[in-house]
Protein backbone atom coordinates (compact mmCIF):
# COMPACT_ATOMS: atom_id res chain seq x y z
CA UNK A 1 0.00 0.00 0.00
CA UNK A 2 1.17 3.52 -0.77
CA UNK A 3 3.02 5.02 2.19
CA UNK A 4 1.55 8.53 2.10
CA UNK A 5 -1.93 7.13 1.70
CA UNK A 6 -1.46 4.74 4.57
CA UNK A 7 -0.05 7.46 6.78
CA UNK A 8 -3.19 9.57 6.54
CA UNK A 9 -5.33 6.61 7.48
CA UNK A 10 -2.97 5.64 10.28
CA UNK A 11 -3.33 9.06 11.88
CA UNK A 12 -7.04 8.42 12.06
CA UNK A 13 -6.45 4.95 13.53
CA UNK A 14 -4.12 6.34 16.19
CA UNK A 15 -6.70 8.92 17.17
CA UNK A 16 -9.41 6.26 17.31
CA UNK A 17 -7.28 4.04 19.51
CA UNK A 18 -6.39 6.85 21.91
CA UNK A 19 -10.00 8.05 21.99
CA UNK A 20 -10.76 4.83 23.87
CA UNK A 21 -8.07 5.49 26.47
CA UNK A 22 -4.46 6.44 27.04
CA UNK A 23 -1.74 4.10 25.77
CA UNK A 24 2.02 4.23 25.66
CA UNK A 25 3.95 4.41 22.40
CA UNK A 26 4.90 0.77 22.06
CA UNK A 27 1.35 -0.33 22.80
CA UNK A 28 -0.07 1.82 19.99
CA UNK A 29 2.66 0.73 17.59
CA UNK A 30 2.30 -2.95 18.39
CA UNK A 31 -1.48 -2.92 18.13
CA UNK A 32 -1.54 -1.14 14.78
CA UNK A 33 1.29 -3.08 13.17
CA UNK A 34 -0.56 -6.27 14.03
CA UNK A 35 -3.81 -4.98 12.46
CA UNK A 36 -2.48 -3.09 9.47
CA UNK A 37 0.30 -4.17 7.13
CA UNK A 38 2.97 -1.62 8.07
CA UNK A 39 6.58 -1.90 9.18
CA UNK A 40 7.17 -1.75 12.91
CA UNK A 41 8.14 1.68 14.04
CA UNK A 42 6.12 3.60 11.44
CA UNK A 43 3.70 4.72 14.13
CA UNK A 44 6.23 6.69 16.21
CA UNK A 45 6.65 9.50 13.66
CA UNK A 46 2.88 9.76 13.48
CA UNK A 47 2.51 9.98 17.26
CA UNK A 48 5.12 12.71 17.28
CA UNK A 49 3.41 14.67 14.52
CA UNK A 50 -0.01 14.45 16.20
CA UNK A 51 1.58 15.69 19.40
CA UNK A 52 3.22 18.61 17.58
CA UNK A 53 -0.15 19.43 16.05
CA UNK A 54 -1.65 19.56 19.54
CA UNK A 55 -3.98 16.62 18.98
CA UNK A 56 -2.18 14.46 21.54
CA UNK A 57 -0.40 15.14 24.79
CA UNK A 58 2.06 12.96 26.66
CA UNK A 59 2.84 12.23 30.26
CA UNK A 60 5.26 9.90 31.99
CA UNK A 61 3.89 7.17 34.19
CA UNK A 62 5.87 4.99 36.56
CA UNK A 63 5.45 1.28 36.06
CA UNK A 64 6.19 -1.22 38.79
CA UNK A 65 9.86 -2.19 38.47
CA UNK A 66 10.76 -0.36 35.27
CA UNK A 67 11.61 3.04 33.88
CA UNK A 68 8.73 5.49 33.46
CA UNK A 69 6.77 5.06 30.24
CA UNK A 70 5.59 7.82 27.95
CA UNK A 71 1.81 7.68 27.66
CA UNK A 72 -0.12 9.39 24.90
CA UNK A 73 -3.46 10.94 25.63
CA UNK A 74 -5.92 12.57 23.23
CA UNK A 75 -6.59 16.29 23.75
CA UNK A 76 -9.89 18.11 23.27
CA UNK A 77 -8.64 19.36 19.91
CA UNK A 78 -7.65 15.81 19.07
CA UNK A 79 -11.08 14.47 19.92
CA UNK A 80 -12.80 17.13 17.80
CA UNK A 81 -10.47 16.40 14.89
CA UNK A 82 -11.05 12.67 15.30
CA UNK A 83 -14.85 13.01 15.17
CA UNK A 84 -14.63 15.23 12.11
CA UNK A 85 -12.14 13.01 10.29
CA UNK A 86 -14.04 9.86 11.19
CA UNK A 87 -17.26 11.18 9.65
CA UNK A 88 -15.34 12.26 6.58
CA UNK A 89 -13.70 8.87 6.23
CA UNK A 90 -16.86 6.83 6.83
CA UNK A 91 -18.84 8.74 4.26
CA UNK A 92 -15.93 8.64 1.80
CA UNK A 93 -15.50 4.90 2.39
CA UNK A 94 -19.17 4.12 1.91
CA UNK A 95 -19.23 6.08 -1.34
CA UNK A 96 -16.18 4.20 -2.60
CA UNK A 97 -17.64 0.92 -1.50
CA UNK A 98 -20.80 1.68 -3.40
CA UNK A 99 -18.84 2.45 -6.53
CA UNK A 100 -16.70 -0.65 -6.21
CA UNK A 101 -19.77 -2.85 -5.74
CA UNK A 102 -21.35 -1.33 -8.83
CA UNK A 103 -24.31 0.28 -7.09
CA UNK A 104 -25.55 3.23 -9.11
CA UNK A 105 -26.31 6.40 -7.15
CA UNK A 106 -29.41 8.33 -8.05
CA UNK B 1 21.76 -5.22 12.42
CA UNK B 2 22.07 -4.91 16.19
CA UNK B 3 20.06 -2.59 18.38
CA UNK B 4 23.09 -0.38 19.02
CA UNK B 5 23.89 -0.10 15.30
CA UNK B 6 20.28 0.69 14.46
CA UNK B 7 19.93 3.38 17.11
CA UNK B 8 23.25 4.96 16.22
CA UNK B 9 22.35 5.08 12.52
CA UNK B 10 18.97 6.54 13.37
CA UNK B 11 20.61 9.13 15.62
CA UNK B 12 23.05 10.04 12.89
CA UNK B 13 20.32 10.33 10.26
CA UNK B 14 18.19 12.54 12.52
CA UNK B 15 21.08 14.76 13.57
CA UNK B 16 20.26 18.43 13.17
CA UNK B 17 16.84 17.67 11.69
CA UNK B 18 14.84 17.33 14.89
CA UNK B 19 14.92 19.06 18.26
CA UNK B 20 13.89 16.10 20.38
CA UNK B 21 16.40 13.49 19.27
CA UNK B 22 16.68 11.92 22.73
CA UNK B 23 12.91 11.47 23.00
CA UNK B 24 12.77 9.74 19.64
CA UNK B 25 15.68 7.44 20.43
CA UNK B 26 14.15 6.65 23.81
CA UNK B 27 10.92 5.62 22.06
CA UNK B 28 12.82 3.18 19.81
CA UNK B 29 14.89 2.01 22.78
CA UNK B 30 11.63 1.12 24.48
CA UNK B 31 10.44 -0.58 21.31
CA UNK B 32 13.55 -2.79 21.29
CA UNK B 33 13.26 -3.50 25.00
CA UNK B 34 9.67 -4.70 24.60
CA UNK B 35 10.36 -6.79 21.51
CA UNK B 36 13.44 -8.38 23.09
CA UNK B 37 11.39 -9.16 26.18
CA UNK B 38 8.90 -10.92 23.89
CA UNK B 39 11.72 -13.18 22.70
CA UNK B 40 12.67 -11.58 19.38
CA UNK B 41 16.37 -11.25 18.55
CA UNK B 42 17.85 -7.83 17.82
CA UNK B 43 18.23 -8.83 14.18
CA UNK B 44 14.57 -9.79 13.94
CA UNK B 45 13.45 -6.52 15.49
CA UNK B 46 15.57 -4.38 13.16
CA UNK B 47 14.45 -6.43 10.15
CA UNK B 48 10.85 -5.54 10.89
CA UNK B 49 11.60 -1.84 11.25
CA UNK B 50 12.04 0.52 8.33
CA UNK B 51 15.66 1.42 7.61
CA UNK B 52 16.91 4.15 9.98
CA UNK B 53 17.33 6.57 7.08
CA UNK B 54 13.74 6.15 5.84
CA UNK B 55 12.38 6.52 9.36
CA UNK B 56 14.51 9.62 9.87
CA UNK B 57 13.03 11.20 6.75
CA UNK B 58 9.56 10.48 8.10
CA UNK B 59 10.41 12.31 11.30
CA UNK B 60 12.05 15.16 9.46
CA UNK B 61 9.02 15.62 7.18
CA UNK B 62 6.97 16.11 10.28
CA UNK B 63 8.03 19.22 12.10
CA UNK B 64 11.75 18.99 11.60
CA UNK B 65 13.79 22.09 12.20
CA UNK B 66 16.63 23.51 10.17
CA UNK B 67 20.18 22.84 11.39
CA UNK B 68 21.78 25.14 13.97
CA UNK B 69 22.10 28.80 13.23
CA UNK B 70 25.19 29.66 11.33
CA UNK B 71 26.37 32.40 13.73
CA UNK B 72 26.34 29.93 16.61
CA UNK B 73 28.38 27.51 14.62
CA UNK B 74 30.94 30.11 13.59
CA UNK B 75 31.39 31.11 17.24
CA UNK B 76 31.83 27.50 18.32
CA UNK B 77 34.37 26.82 15.58
CA UNK B 78 36.29 29.98 16.50
CA UNK B 79 36.44 28.90 20.15
CA UNK B 80 37.61 25.44 19.18
CA UNK B 81 40.36 26.93 17.02
CA UNK B 82 41.60 28.99 19.98
CA UNK B 83 41.53 25.91 22.15
CA UNK B 84 43.26 23.64 19.68
CA UNK B 85 46.93 24.69 20.34
CA UNK B 86 46.50 23.78 24.01
CA UNK B 87 44.89 20.48 23.13
CA UNK B 88 47.60 19.70 20.60
CA UNK B 89 50.38 20.42 23.12
CA UNK B 90 48.66 18.21 25.66
CA UNK B 91 48.16 15.37 23.23
CA UNK B 92 51.70 15.71 21.91
CA UNK B 93 53.22 15.47 25.40
CA UNK B 94 51.11 12.39 26.11
CA UNK B 95 52.30 10.93 22.80
CA UNK B 96 55.91 11.58 23.84
CA UNK B 97 55.24 9.73 27.06
CA UNK B 98 53.79 6.77 25.15
CA UNK B 99 56.80 6.74 22.84
CA UNK B 100 59.17 6.89 25.81
CA UNK B 101 57.41 3.98 27.50
CA UNK B 102 57.58 2.01 24.25
CA UNK B 103 61.33 2.67 23.86
CA UNK B 104 62.06 1.66 27.44
CA UNK B 105 60.10 -1.55 26.89
CA UNK B 106 62.30 -2.34 23.89
CA UNK B 107 65.48 -1.43 25.81
CA UNK B 108 64.60 -3.69 28.73
CA UNK B 109 63.71 -6.46 26.31
CA UNK B 110 67.15 -6.19 24.64
CA UNK B 111 68.93 -6.03 28.00
CA UNK B 112 67.06 -9.06 29.27
CA UNK B 113 67.92 -11.10 26.18
CA UNK B 114 71.59 -10.10 26.38
CA UNK B 115 71.80 -10.96 30.07
CA UNK B 116 70.14 -14.32 29.65
CA UNK B 117 72.04 -15.42 26.57
CA UNK B 118 75.38 -13.95 27.61
CA UNK B 119 75.56 -11.89 24.43
CA UNK B 120 77.14 -8.50 24.86
CA UNK B 121 77.55 -6.95 21.41
CA UNK B 122 78.58 -3.51 22.70
CA UNK B 123 80.62 -4.67 25.75
CA UNK B 124 78.46 -2.63 28.12
CA UNK B 125 77.51 -5.39 30.52
CA UNK B 126 80.01 -5.92 33.35
CA UNK B 127 81.25 -9.40 34.19
CA UNK B 128 79.11 -11.42 36.58
CA UNK B 129 78.42 -15.06 37.34
CA UNK B 130 75.96 -16.64 34.90
CA UNK B 131 73.38 -17.53 37.59
CA UNK B 132 73.17 -13.86 38.56
CA UNK B 133 73.03 -12.70 34.98
CA UNK B 134 70.20 -15.16 34.24
CA UNK B 135 68.11 -13.88 37.17
CA UNK B 136 68.74 -10.21 36.39
CA UNK B 137 67.88 -10.95 32.76
CA UNK B 138 64.56 -12.44 33.86
CA UNK B 139 63.87 -9.32 35.96
CA UNK B 140 64.65 -7.17 32.95
CA UNK B 141 62.29 -9.17 30.71
CA UNK B 142 59.51 -8.80 33.30
CA UNK B 143 60.18 -5.07 33.41
CA UNK B 144 60.03 -4.99 29.61
CA UNK B 145 56.60 -6.67 29.77
CA UNK B 146 55.41 -4.12 32.33
CA UNK B 147 56.67 -1.25 30.22
CA UNK B 148 55.06 -2.81 27.14
CA UNK B 149 51.70 -3.08 28.89
CA UNK B 150 52.13 0.48 30.11
CA UNK B 151 52.76 1.60 26.53
CA UNK B 152 49.72 -0.27 25.29
CA UNK B 153 47.43 1.13 27.97
CA UNK B 154 48.67 4.70 27.69
CA UNK B 155 48.35 4.43 23.91
CA UNK B 156 44.74 3.29 24.25
CA UNK B 157 44.15 6.05 26.78
CA UNK B 158 45.53 8.63 24.38
CA UNK B 159 43.32 7.32 21.57
CA UNK B 160 40.21 7.36 23.75
CA UNK B 161 40.99 10.83 25.04
CA UNK B 162 41.34 12.08 21.49
CA UNK B 163 38.03 10.50 20.45
CA UNK B 164 36.27 11.91 23.51
CA UNK B 165 37.64 15.36 22.72
CA UNK B 166 36.42 15.08 19.13
CA UNK B 167 32.95 14.06 20.26
CA UNK B 168 32.87 16.98 22.65
CA UNK B 169 34.07 19.38 19.97
CA UNK B 170 31.51 18.19 17.44
CA UNK B 171 28.73 18.48 20.02
CA UNK B 172 29.67 22.15 20.34
CA UNK B 173 29.28 22.69 16.61
CA UNK B 174 26.27 20.54 15.71
CA UNK B 175 22.77 20.96 17.03
CA UNK B 176 21.84 17.57 18.35
CA UNK B 177 24.28 16.38 20.95
CA UNK B 178 25.47 12.79 21.03
CA UNK B 179 26.32 11.37 24.42
CA UNK B 180 29.83 12.29 25.55
CA UNK B 181 32.43 9.52 25.48
CA UNK B 182 34.21 8.27 28.59
CA UNK B 183 37.83 9.36 29.03
CA UNK B 184 39.43 6.06 29.94
CA UNK B 185 39.81 3.13 27.53
CA UNK B 186 36.78 0.88 27.45
CA UNK B 187 38.18 -2.61 27.85
CA UNK B 188 36.01 -5.65 28.31
CA UNK B 189 35.90 -7.32 31.71
CA UNK B 190 37.89 -10.31 30.40
CA UNK B 191 40.60 -8.09 28.90
CA UNK B 192 40.86 -6.08 32.10
CA UNK B 193 41.23 -9.28 34.12
CA UNK B 194 43.94 -10.58 31.79
CA UNK B 195 45.78 -7.27 31.91
CA UNK B 196 45.66 -7.25 35.70
CA UNK B 197 46.91 -10.85 35.90
CA UNK B 198 49.75 -10.11 33.47
CA UNK B 199 50.82 -7.05 35.48
CA UNK B 200 50.73 -8.92 38.79
CA UNK B 201 52.67 -11.89 37.39
CA UNK B 202 55.26 -9.60 35.79
CA UNK B 203 55.65 -7.63 39.05
CA UNK B 204 56.06 -10.82 41.07
CA UNK B 205 58.60 -12.29 38.62
CA UNK B 206 60.53 -9.04 38.50
CA UNK B 207 60.64 -8.64 42.29
CA UNK B 208 61.58 -12.25 42.91
CA UNK B 209 64.28 -12.55 40.27
CA UNK B 210 65.84 -9.19 41.08
CA UNK B 211 66.13 -10.01 44.79
CA UNK B 212 67.32 -13.57 44.01
CA UNK B 213 69.90 -12.30 41.47
CA UNK B 214 71.17 -9.76 43.97
CA UNK B 215 71.43 -12.45 46.65
CA UNK B 216 73.24 -14.88 44.36
CA UNK B 217 75.84 -12.29 43.43
CA UNK B 218 76.31 -11.11 47.01
CA UNK B 219 76.99 -14.72 48.03
CA UNK B 220 79.38 -15.37 45.10
CA UNK B 221 81.31 -12.17 45.77
CA UNK B 222 81.20 -12.68 49.53
CA UNK B 223 79.95 -9.14 50.03
CA UNK B 224 76.61 -7.34 49.59
CA UNK B 225 78.48 -4.69 47.61
CA UNK B 226 79.48 -7.14 44.90
CA UNK B 227 80.02 -4.40 42.35
CA UNK B 228 82.99 -3.13 44.41
CA UNK B 229 84.44 -6.61 44.58
CA UNK B 230 84.21 -7.02 40.81
CA UNK B 231 85.32 -3.43 40.10
CA UNK B 232 82.26 -2.72 37.94
CA UNK B 233 82.50 1.03 38.05
CA UNK B 234 86.24 1.38 38.39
Amino acid sequence: MNVQYKKGVLELCVLALLDEGDRYGYDVSDYLSKQVDISDGTVYPILRKLKKDGLLSTYLSEESGGPPRKYYSITEAGRAEFLRAREEWLSFASTIEGILRGEKQA
Amino acid sequence: MTKAEYLSRLGKALEGRVDDLDDILAEYGEHFARKLADGYSEDEVTARLESPEILASQFADEGGKPPTQRSHRVLAILGLCLLSPLVLVFVASLAVFVAFAGCSALAFLALGICLMTGLDPSSLIPAMPYAGSLLLGLASLALALLAGLGTLYSGLFLGQLWKAYFRWARNRVFASARPPLPLNPQLGAATRRKLRTAILVALAVMGFSFVAGFAVMAVKAGSPGFWHVWHWFA
